[in-house]
């Protein structure tokens, strides 16, 4: 097995002891940091893909961004010097009134091992603190908010609109358990996500159109 | 010995009240009123234990939380019960909102009351067991020793009178219970990681030993017939984990529960929110006597038909049913319902999927319709 081949293979199946060695064992034998990066990154891909097609589970995805990052860990002293790999700032939360961070957090994980650098502003957050995430991080390409009630997606809506009032050019992608692309596309969002694990995807087409 | 022909008149005679239970919050309110208590030909739980013998019932049992054949009991002795706004038990009213929304649960963990969703869940940012291969060093098996029996045993006998099945029901089961004490992200990569899994299997192992010894000396001062353990293992789209993982990390030690109480001859209804039919061989495997899959979420009809052989059965939610319905309509809907199931060896169930739509001011006249025809079909069984 090619030494990318094996870390690729040890983020997906979540071995985050063991990614690291591997890891250095292919920056040693020559490959290029962000070659390794885009591995992992494809690998995350693939878990997304399985996890919104039921073949694996919220579990089996987390240890795998765990191994990520495990992974991320030993590139980033090698790439400090390079120029930056980001996709951009992403600022992410769960709207008023909703207390779910599970579904957040699982998002997060997701679009920070495809290569966002992600704001997570955590749960209940009024409208307005998404606009001034905006204002106060660099780079900021996209907002994603999280409404796990029905009861909260008035407060959904509200976040959208807020955020599209203030920068009418920012994509901006929704998700949740009561959400659907309909409502999404009503309340005036770019994009939606039924799950983490198609949510990284949807993010980049979102911040390629744009 | 033939049976009772049904009485229109005699059964929906009201012979009494069911008690309150006045220390239970639900839907923004705090306890739930007397209700009455109509003549049956048998007693309730003897109907319902009749069910799980195999025996034709005298009418199609109904179980919830409330108003139903299932008498929940749930003694505030227990500290998640208090701490989880649910003492279903015959004690003075709790005035939850004098005592502030973090109350304290079984493990010492703080768990945070939301009205929203009318539940409590660990106090954000709280992780009581940061690494489970330490978890000794953090947490202490609850000690039952410390639990007033004498007040459960004494405190309780009016709420516990009366013909309905004595249900015990234990709040935060084996995940549940991790999620709880790891925080949801630890636990779930806990239960896959092969690194963490002996600290898993060691506190499951032990955590069951303490739900058996809780069934066992409640048996010996209650007359337990049902136990109805909380663990949740479906999100809104499918299992939080897999069917491999829950058969490894879980059945083992929700067995040993269950087989403590089919040795007791109790009753075990595993309460699973979320949409989780995948897990369903889980179930059998583990000895649940019957599961309320979400109606919303589960089909509930394929289960019947794939399961039927098997030793599980499910209750099944009344439909869906609007304010601007007439009677004459929630009738024919019974009557299609009661028709559908009438010989599947189900349960009845009031549905409470938060579908807006939902009036359950209609629900009686449902259950009422479904006990008559049910009553009337099977009055000639043996």
């Amino acid at each position: 097995m090619s030494q990318i081949a094996e870390v690729k293979t040890m983020v997906e199946t979540g071995k985050s002891k063991k990614v690291g060695a591997a890891v250095q064992a292919a920056l040693d034998a020559g490959i290029a940091a962000q070659t390794i990066l885009d591995g992992m990154i494809e690998s995350m891909g693939v878990v997304g893909e399985k996890f919104s097609t039921g073949e694996i589970f919220v579990p089996e995805m987390l240890i795998a961004a765990k191994a990520m990052s495990k992974g991320v860990e030993v590139l980033k002293p090698v790439m400090a010097g390079e120029n930056s790999t980001s996709l951009g700032t992403c600022i992410m939360g769960t709207v008023a009134g909703d207390l779910h961070d599970i579904g957040k957090n699982l998002v997060v994980m997701m679009l920070e091992s495809s290569g966002f650098d992600m704001v997570d502003l955590g749960v209940d957050v009024p409208a307005d603190k998404f606009v001034e995430a905006v204002k106060e991080n660099e780079n900021v390409v996209l907002v994603a908010c999280s409404g796990l009630l029905t009861t909260t997606m008035p407060a959904l809506k509200e976040a959208v609109q807020t955020v599209k009032a203030a920068y009418p050019n920012l994509p901006v992608i929704v998700g949740g358990a009561p959400v659907t692309p309909e409502y999404a596309a009503e309340i005036g969002a770019d994009g939606y996500a039924p799950d983490a694990g198609s949510s990284a995807s949807k993010a980049k087409e979102l911040i390629n159109k744009a | 010995m033939k049976r009772e022909p049904f009485d229109p008149v005699k059964e929906r005679e009201v012979i009494g009240m069911y008690p309150s239970v006045d220390s239970v919050e639900l839907a923004g309110m705090i306890g739930i009123p007397p209700f009455p208590r109509m003549y049956r030909p048998i007693e309730r739980r003897e109907n319902f234990k009749m069910l799980f013998r195999g025996e034709r019932p005298y009418w199609i049992p109904v179980c919830g939380w409330f108003g139903a054949d299932t008498n929940m009991f749930r003694p505030r002795q227990q500290a998640d019960n208090y701490a989880n706004h649910q003492a279903f038990d015959g004690g003075e009213r709790i005035d939850y909102r004098k005592l502030g929304n973090v109350l304290v649960g079984w493990f010492d963990i703080e768990l945070q009351w939301e009205e929203k969703v009318c539940g409590a869940t660990a106090k954000p940012g709280v992780t009581k067991i940061p690494d489970i291969n330490y978890w000794e060093d953090y947490v202490s098996m609850p000690d039952l020793d410390q639990m007033d029996w004498k007040a459960i045993e004494n405190d309780n006998t009016e709420y516990l009178a009366g013909d309905r099945i004595i249900q015990l029901g234990i709040q935060l089961g084996f995940w549940e219970r991790l999620m709880n004490l790891m925080g949801v992200a630890e636990a779930a990569v806990a239960l896959v990681d092969e690194d963490q899994q002996d600290g898993v299997h060691r506190f499951f192992d032990q955590l069951a030993d303490v739900y058996v010894d809780y069934i066992r000396r409640m048996k010996k001062i209650i007359n337990v017939e049902s136990v109805f353990f909380h663990d949740d293992w479906g999100t809104s789209t499918g299992p939080f984990f897999s069917l491999d993982t829950c058969r490894e990390m879980i059945v083992p030690y929700m067995k040993r529960v269950t087989d403590c109480c089919h040795e007791l001859g109790i009753i075990f209804e595993h309460h699973c929110c979320g949409k989780a039919e995948k897990l369903i061989p889980a179930m059998i495997e583990e000895g649940d006597d019957y599961w309320y899959p979400q109606p919303s979420l589960n089909n509930v009809d394929a289960m019947i038909e794939t399961y039927k052989e098997q030793p599980i059965t499910f209750a099944v939610a009344s439909p869906v049913m609007t304010s601007d319905m007439s009677d004459d309509t929630i009738r024919k809907m019974a009557q299609a319902w009661f028709e559908k199931y009438k010989d599947k060896g189900i349960l009845l169930t009031m549905n409470i999927d938060a579908i807006a739509e939902n009036d359950p001011s209609k629900y009686p006249l449902f259950e009422d319709t479904i006990y008559e025809l049910s009553r009337i079909a099977y009055q000639d069984a043996e």
